[in-house]
């Protein structure tokens, strides 16, 4: 709307900078509180990082990078990263692909779906620590159903040692952690999948396309920008496991399988070594930020 | 002896000449407390307790008697053990002042008192003339477990230690008798005292029964365990640390035997037994599935079908084994005097005063005779007095016996170690018998953990934890004499 | 090319049986249009045509080949989507080539056909876009190339026009007809629509309620109902239904409405009509089979005058639609553009007598149609 000059113009210039201003005034607390909430911890970490507080000292003087020094020769922190990355490595593809498999199954009209879907849906529901004392005993060498079932397959009793065998201490934290977050996926991709036009695929089904086809060129683009959240969100969630590697072995055997969070959790909160663990938190949150924003900045690209 | 102490002293020999009751004195600190808390009648003060069975105590018996009598309300704050270190002292950073009183587990509180968590207590003692009393507690718990660089900071309030159970039916088994001297050429010891001897036994019986019942059984799930590596690391000679140059020694031979000998056991110990806790071994021992094994005081209580009655220990299996339990030192003699816990104030409760008065009162002679006769609370004797309660002597046939071995422990205990930050030691010798289950190499496993122990001792700094080591390793019930 | 021939075919959707029980032949090159009204069946019975949906009885036959259990993709068919269901992701040129591409044409063949198919549609300019950026006419242009592309045996529409605004739709209903004419293919086409219906088929297949009501050329159709639903969904308006009776009057056979008045046949039908006389039926006039009586002018053969009270008045422009009623039916009647009358007029109407059809109320059967052609 350019008029040719005049008055009204004129008048109107100021007003409508007024009015493009004003929406920033609008959101600019909204902002600043989210800032806050977001960056004081961040800040505040970074700060205790530099100090040395433990369970005895509350010593605040500057100790610049000593912390950082003394976690990069932290064989037990690199540790607990490479064991979180194995976590994540092998959960999040498995959810995912598994949710996906159960999201198509589901695409299907299928006899008493809503119930099946209410039913899968539990695990998500169910606080992880109690999802994880259960998987505790349903693991328990003595009184455990999978051991008896797998006895029953094997046809001699099982002795599996699930929490204590470094054989099994994986797969059964997996099995677990799996369980519990699969129907978290596979309820975001039923929803994405529900609204894929079914008629895409059959035109496609028509073209003669295979499965792998259709679902490359239609569907996973279709789907992609929920999929990508959901496994964004999943990977974070991963990233941070805590609960279900707690109740099933805290960390052991040794520390074996102790994931950043545990070791975080167990340095600041039961050795109380405050500012090691702020700068434990500090790296973890770099980590985190860089790979999230990278991760970010590939989906808007492929948008 | 101080004035007031003598006063009080004087006038309560006064009271007890005129009652011609000697005891009466000491009988006072209960009722003295009473009295003193009347005037905050109407508040409420808050103890941190350990989750579960525990807070039965103040839960159901303690805390609604001491309401009754003194109109202040008890808010019991159940936490689980394992965090009950983490939250006090979380809270006390926090300055909240939402706990006053405090359950401590005795190796905790030299941290407790270095962060500043803990209130000394030896003004309020004085004042309410509660000496005496405490001079009745069993002395490896008074002496050990209640002050801290020669204050008052808990009152030791539970007499924990690693007795050992037997079946005596089994291990008296004339055809049992017979085999085992035909086989190992000694009369069957009953009960065992030495590891050896034990490891004979146990595996003989497992042996022989084919496994019905097991010749013995164990917690081994690292958290329980690591009390037992402390008691028969030392009963074997073991030293934790070199008392000159502050190294670990945990790697020693003493050590490498103690973690050889469990995964021998673990053969002929139910499949599993690496994962079982206090409940699991309970289970099995109340079944009668388990010929010996070794555990804290209520094993022998429940044993004995004492107290599972009641509604809170419906989840306890009802015993097959009363009148069949022999009590006994541990192999080795000297019994680990795991855990126990303390009462204490929070140095940032805002009503020290009043809950001062209730865990004297809790932990008096009259009410704490009761309380460790509760069935369900886990409270165990720890006063001269529990041991030789007649009333509790007759609660069942054993338990003259009971109270015997309890009292025997007492004795010949050994105490938790307990150094600056604790727990960072523990903590690294919980992984290693974690890593020990999971296969790995036993002197592999202690050289690392005494290596982890090392770089924590260099952290804290070695001349201050040496310090803190003499003086712990100086108490007579440090290592076995 | 191909020909298809169905046998006994049910489908049921839990309990709900959608086709109950469809004989039908298409001759190879036949244009042939289902129609009927929303939840006769006729999208189910193309989707199970092109395999999309599972039949539950009978045969489905292409070229001597019963194709039930053949997967959509192996039955060389191609459908047009109501929603054109182009791929969003894809630019217009891949969603032409997609089918080709997904059976391994050479890429030289694929720029071949997909430009030849372009050209064919005038979209030649649009290949490189993406759906999202086309109009709804354009869509459609790329839906029916992705379907000509491709060398199938059988064409499917599914209500192809029905997302589009009427002018559209009126220029695309001529480009798909050319289509046909030009490649000649067996063509199934879906619509609820009885002008798109009538204009572009060889042969209507007229459905309702999971069955076939009738078939046949349009005209025959729509000259010979067979029954009161297909004279009523075929022509626009609808044609009039007056309940009434056939008596004999004056030796002529005469229907005689509740209010008393009367229409008389000619002599012709009237001998036709006597096994009916004395019954209560239906009577069908279309509003183009009835004209205005001229004074100057006797009426035609087999013609009856009516006179009726207009109480509404609709000029279109070509045409003008008058309506009044007899009892308590609403008549409308077709009459030239400029003869309009305000409400409330009487006029006088001759009503064709050789078109109108009667039937019978109990069954809906039509007993008698009009002998006369369309004209």
């Amino acid at each position: 709307m350019v008029s040719g000059g005049g008055g009204s113009a004129v008048a109107l210039a100021p007003g409508r900078l007024a009015d493009r201003n004003f929406k920033y005034y609008m959101i600019f607390p909204a902002v600043l509180v989210i800032l806050l909430i977001g960056l004081f911890p961040v800040i505040y970490t970074l700060i205790i990082s530099f100090q040395n507080l433990t369970m005895m000292d509350e010593d605040t003087s500057f100790h610049g990078l000593m912390h950082y020094r003394a976690l990069f020769e932290d064989a037990r922190f690199w540790e607990s990263l490479l064991h979180t990355f194995i976590f994540v490595a092998v959960a999040l593809p498995a959810e995912l692909l598994l949710g996906l498999a159960m999201a198509y199954l589901f695409l299907e009209r299928l006899p008493g779906r809503q119930i099946f879907v209410a039913l899968l849906v539990l695990p998500v529901v169910t606080s992880p620590i109690i999802a994880g004392a259960t998987w505790r005993l349903l693991f328990d060498n003595q009184f455990g159903p999978i051991n008896q079932i797998l006895g029953w397959f094997a046809g001699e009793p099982v002795p599996i040692i699930w929490l204590v065998d470094p054989n099994f201490v994986y797969p059964a934290i997996l099995i677990a952690e799996i369980w519990q977050w699969t129907p978290f996926m596979f309820l975001l991709l039923l929803a994405a999948l529900s609204n894929v036009d079914k008629s895409q695929t059959e035109a496609a089904e028509l073209d003669g396309a295979s499965f792998l086809r259709t679902f490359r060129l239609i569907v996973l683009p279709a789907i992609w920008p929920v999929m990508a959240i959901a496994v964004l969100i999943r990977a974070l969630d991963l990233f941070r496991l805590f609960d279900v590697v707690w109740a099933l072995t805290r960390g052991g055997p040794g520390t074996s399988t102790e994931t950043i969070s545990i070791y975080a959790y167990v340095a600041g909160f039961q050795q109380f070594e405050t500012s090691y663990t702020a700068a434990m938190a500090f790296v973890v949150i770099v980590i985190l930020a860089v790979s999230i924003t990278l991760v970010l900045r590939r989906l808007e690209i492929d948008r | 002896m101080d004035r007031r102490k003598f006063l009080v002293s004087a006038s309560a020999l006064a009271g007890a000449s005129a009652f011609g009751l000697p005891r009466m004195a000491r009988a006072d600190a209960a009722k003295t407390a009473v009295e003193a808390a009347k005037q905050y009648s109407g508040t409420e003060i808050s103890i941190v307790w350990e989750a579960g069975l525990q807070s039965l105590d103040p839960l159901n018996f303690s805390g609604p008697m001491w309401e009754e009598q003194t109109g202040i309300k008890v808010k019991v704050i159940e936490v689980p053990t394992a965090e009950m270190f983490t939250k006090i002292l979380q809270e006390h950073r926090a300055g909240t002042g939402a706990y006053d009183a405090l359950n401590v587990i005795p190796a905790w509180m030299p941290d407790l008192v270095r962060a500043g968590a803990l209130e000394p207590l030896d003004a309020m003692v004085d004042k309410y003339g509660y000496r005496d009393q405490l001079q009745t507690i069993a002395p490896v718990y008074r002496d050990n477990q209640m002050t801290v660089d020669g204050k008052i900071y808990g009152f030791p309030d539970d007499g924990d230690v690693f007795i050992m159970y037997y079946r005596k039916d089994v291990l008296s088994d004339p055809k049992i008798q017979a085999a085992f001297k035909e086989k190992h050429g000694y009369d069957l010891p009953v009960p065992p005292a030495t590891w050896k001897e034990f490891d004979d036994v146990g595996s003989f019986i497992s042996d022989f029964t084919d496994n019905k019942p097991y010749g013995a059984t164990f917690f081994r799930d690292a958290p329980y365990a690591q009390f037992m590596f402390q008691e028969r690391f030392r009963n074997e000679g073991g030293r934790f640390f070199d008392a000159d140059t502050m190294k670990a020694t945990i790697n020693s031979d003493a050590g490498l035997k103690v973690f050889n000998d469990w995964l021998a056991e673990n053969e002929w110990m139910p499949a599993g037994v690496q994962t079982w806790g206090f409940v699991e071994n309970l289970a099995a021992f109340l079944k009668g599935d388990s010929a010996m094994t070794i555990s804290w005081p209520p094993y022998g209580r429940w044993g004995a079908g004492y107290g599972t009655d009641e509604e809170a220990l419906s989840w306890v299996p009802k015993s097959q084994i009363a009148g069949k339990v022999g009590y006994s030192m541990p192999p080795g003699g000297h019994p680990q005097l795991a855990a126990g816990f303390a009462l204490s104030i929070s140095a940032s409760s805002k009503q020290k005063e009043a809950a001062y008065l209730f865990i004297q009162w809790l932990n008096s002679e009259e009410t704490s005779l009761q309380r460790v006769q509760l069935p369900y609370a886990l409270r165990d004797p720890f006063r001269d007095g529990h041991f030789e309660s007649p009333e509790y002597k007759a609660k069942w046939p054993e338990a003259p016996e009971y109270l015997a071995a309890l009292k025997a422990g007492a004795i010949n205990g050994l105490l938790d170690l307990s150094l600056i930050q604790t727990d960072r030691y523990e903590e690294a010798l919980r992984q290693g018998i974690s890593r020990l289950w999971g296969g790995d190499d036993p002197q592999a496993i202690l050289n690392d953990t005494a290596a982890t122990w090392d770089g924590i001792t260099d952290k804290i700094g070695v001349d201050k934890q040496k310090a803190a080591y003499t003086a712990w390793a100086s108490k007579p019930n440090a290592y076995p004499s | 090319m191909a020909r298809l021939s169905i046998r006994g075919l049910h489908k049921f959707y839990g309990k709900f049986e959608a086709l109950k029980g469809i004989d039908l032949d298409i001759a190879e090159g036949e244009f042939c249009v289902f129609v009927g009204p929303s939840g006769c069946g006729k999208s189910t019975l193309l989707r199970t045509i092109a395999g999309l949906e599972d039949v539950d009885d009978g045969a489905i036959d292409i070229d001597g080949e019963v194709v039930n259990t053949l997967r959509p993709r192996d039955r060389n068919i191609a459908m047009v989507f109501q929603n054109y269901a182009l791929y969003p992701y894809l630019t217009v040129f891949e969603n032409i080539a997609f089918g080709l591409r997904a059976r391994k044409t050479p890429d030289t063949q694929v720029r071949e056909r997909v430009g030849r198919a372009a050209e064919m549609l005038g979209i030649t300019a649009l290949l490189d876009r993406t759906p999202r950026q086309l109009s709804g006419g354009q869509r459609q242009r790329v839906a029916i190339g992705r379907a000509v592309v491709r060398d199938a045996r059988l064409f499917l529409f599914d209500e192809p026009l029905s997302n589009l605004d009427a002018q559209l739709r009126d220029g695309m209903r001529a480009e798909i007809k050319r289509l046909h004419q030009e490649i000649g293919k067996t063509t199934i086409y879906v619509t609820h629509d009885q002008i798109e219906a009538m204009t572009l088929a060889d042969r209507i297949v007229l459905m309702r309620d999971g069955l076939i009501e009738q078939q046949g050329a349009p005209l025959d159709l729509f000259e010979r109902p067979a029954t009161r639903f297909v004279a009523s969904f075929l022509g626009s308006p609808q044609m009039n239904f007056m309940p009434c009776r056939l008596e004999r009057r004056d030796g002529a056979a005469t229907i005689v409405f509740a209010d008393g008045r009367t229409l008389a046949f000619g002599a012709e039908r009237s001998a036709d009509l006597s096994a009916h006389e004395g019954r209560d039926l239906v009577i069908g006039i279309r509003p183009e089979h009835m004209s205005r009586a001229l004074p100057d002018r006797p009426p035609a053969a087999g013609a009856a005058p009516i006179s009726v009270l207009v109480d509404l008045v609709q000029p279109t422009g070509t045409r003008t639609y008058a309506q009044f009623r007899i009892g308590e039916v609403e008549v409308t009647v077709e009459l030239p553009a400029h003869i309009v009358e305000h409400p409330g007029t009487t006029i006088d109407l001759l009503v064709d007598m050789t078109r109108v059809v009667l039937i019978d109320p109990k069954t809906d059967k039509v007993l008698s149609n009009g002998t006369g052609e369309t004209g």
